[in-house]
């Protein structure tokens, strides 16, 4: 449990610090394994197996979530040419 | 297993049309109108056989293994995005055909959201809620970015993805705490238990309310809202603003009505604050605005801080409220939006507000479609508007909230302000530029025509459909709020 914190904080501090649009997603795929884990252990603690269940799941959603994430990423770039989230700014208000 | 496929239709129509569409689309000889024709079919037979199974009174029964629950509550807001599903279809015919051929992902990606959007709606258990959200925005970030070679619409999907994504974690990790603190992800054995003292579901709760916040725009968690209504293709914006919002009030009313009733005490100072502060930013913000779309964005967080009021409230006349209030406010937004698409100069599409000075006289029709989604969205009677307004802020005075109405009522009086603005330039001012109007699409007047009619009529005769609305909600939806 302990672990899944840290690593929940990991990923959201990653998602708030770094600039990249691949770092960000791949802090934010951080973030689910930490919910993840957390199912796991409690999973476990609780000897109820649904917890397990559900990780299949979310395992599931992530993989969907990367395919759709990385092509939008790849669009972003052709048009851009960068993946740097300061610079991708052409609407303000 | 017993599976009850009666009770499924809903769902199943919506699933065979998608299967349709998708056979319909790889067959290259036929016209790629007919895709939209099937979807808007295949929607209107769901309507159909949804109001059919509310007339019938159905009773709340509970499918697969108690993850789904089809019961009145559901089965109305499933009608809710069927109504907006087939306006949005209506535009789209008369916006896409000028635009691109790849029609056939589009209407798919539509009707899979509108499924999530479903299973949000009639979800019995959080991991369901999980999936359904997950089921819905998965296909909104593709349809953000669905013009790939424009970079204003691929920024678009590219912000609502990344936040998006990060709220969805938040959501999960509040499942995953309340799991741990309860034992269970079933939204009814959460709400027959008693955690005021544990931490875990505390937190998670809270998590949960960061989750839902961040996909129905609540201030502090609307950032992505302008920028991803801004760049997305128009009828893609009507279709963000509109079914997906209902859909996430829907799962957040029941869970936290039903499930954390008996947590009362600890959410709802926050929700109130969210409120308060959704109303107060999102209209300030508006005001401030050039451009239509983004207007209408500020304008929709500011509505989502309205059905906010009526979850503060706490009470089942609160949910019924909240309910009808979804409903008119999904017609009146994807009406508003479907009237600036047939706007254009030669720079493009236009949504700066001052571009439309004159168009009053120029297109008079278009002007009067405009000024009552306008003046419905201000809430004035004899609009829908007003009639919705007015049941939210009467649950939450029954309720006690006297403060948050008041607070509530003078958003109200700010955002006539911008949006009479709208209805001012369309009259009032001289033309300053040319702009070119397209020529009407007999699609797209027909959506205006409806979303109109329904406006008025639910402005009229709320009774008709409120009453139902009511009823359902009683039969539906428990309320363990103690006052």
């Amino acid at each position: 449990m302990v672990l899944s914190v840290l690593l929940f904080t990991i990923g959201v501090i990653g998602v708030l610090v770094r600039r990249n649009a691949i770092i960000i997603f791949m802090c934010i795929e951080i973030m689910l394994n930490a919910a993840n884990l957390l199912f796991v252990a409690f999973s476990r603690e609780l000897g109820d197996s649904s917890g397990q269940v559900i990780v299949f799941f979310v395992m599931t959603v992530a993989a969907a979530e990367v395919a759709i994430g990385l092509a939008i990423i790849v669009s972003v770039f052709k048009n851009h040419d960068t993946v740097n989230v300061d610079e991708i700014k052409s609407m303000k208000g | 297993m017993e599976i009850n496929w009666q009770l499924l239709m809903p769902y199943l129509v919506i699933i065979v049309t998608f299967i349709l569409v998708l056979i319909y689309d790889m067959i290259d000889s036929l016209s790629k109108r007919g895709l939209a024709w099937l979807t808007i079919l295949g929607s209107l037979v769901a309507s159909i056989v949804s109001v059919n199974m509310l007339t019938a009174g159905l009773v709340s029964t509970t499918e697969f293994s108690g993850m789904l629950r089809i019961d009145q509550y559901s089965l109305f807001f499933n009608l809710i995005f069927f109504v907006s599903l087939i306006l949005v279809s209506l535009i789209s015919l008369s916006y896409l055909g000028r635009q691109d051929l790849r029609q056939g992902q589009y209407y798919l990606l539509m009707l899979l959201s509108t499924f999530g959007m479903m299973l949000m709606a009639g979800a019995n258990d959080l991991v369901m809620v999980f999936l359904g959200l997950e089921l819905m925005s998965l296909p909104l970030y593709v349809l953000a970015g669905y013009f790939r070679t424009n970079s204003y619409s691929s920024e678009a999907g590219m912000k609502y993805l990344l936040l998006g994504a990060f709220s969805s974690c938040f959501f999960l990790y509040g499942i995953a705490l309340i799991y741990g603190g309860t034992g269970t992800t079933d939204l009814a054995k959460i709400a027959s238990g008693q955690f005021s003292n544990n931490m875990l579901v505390i937190v998670g709760m809270f998590l949960l309310i960061v989750g839902f916040g961040f996909k129905v725009g609540l201030v502090p968690f609307h950032q992505w809202a302008p920028d991803v209504y801004d760049g997305s293709p128009t009828s893609v914006t009507a279709f963000i603003a509109a079914g997906p919002k209902a859909a996430g009030f829907s799962a957040f009313f029941r869970v936290f009505i039903e499930s954390f009733g008996s947590l009362e005490n600890d959410w709802i100072l926050a929700i109130t604050i969210l409120a308060a502060l959704t109303m107060t930013v999102g209209n300030l913000a508006a005001v401030a605005q050039r451009n239509i779309k983004r207007m209408l964005a500020y304008s929709s967080i500011a509505h989502a801080g309205y059905v906010l009021v009526a979850l503060a409230a706490g009470s089942q006349n609160g949910v019924s409220s909240a309910t009808f209030y979804l409903l008119v406010y999904c017609i009146m937004n994807v009406g508003a939006f479907g009237a600036i698409i047939l706007t254009k100069t030669d720079d493009g599409d236009t949504f700066e507000i001052a571009d439309y000075a004159g168009l009053g006289f120029q297109k008079p029709v278009l002007a009067i479609f405009l000024s009552v989604m306008m003046f419905s969205l201000a809430g004035f009677p004899p609009t829908a508007g007003f009639i919705s307004k007015f049941y939210v802020f009467r649950s939450a005075v029954e309720s006690g909230r006297i403060w948050l109405v008041v607070i509530a009522a003078i958003n109200t009086a700010i955002s006539a302000y911008y949006y009479l603005r709208v209805v001012v330039t369309l009259y009032m001012k001289e033309r300053r530029v040319e702009l070119k109007v397209l020529p009407y699409s007999g699609y797209l007047v027909v959506a205006l025509i409806l979303a109109t009619a329904g406006v008025l009529l639910l402005g009229i005769l709320p009774s008709q459909i409120l009453n139902p609305v009511q009823e359902a909600i009683k039969n539906s939806v428990m309320v363990s709020v103690i006052k």
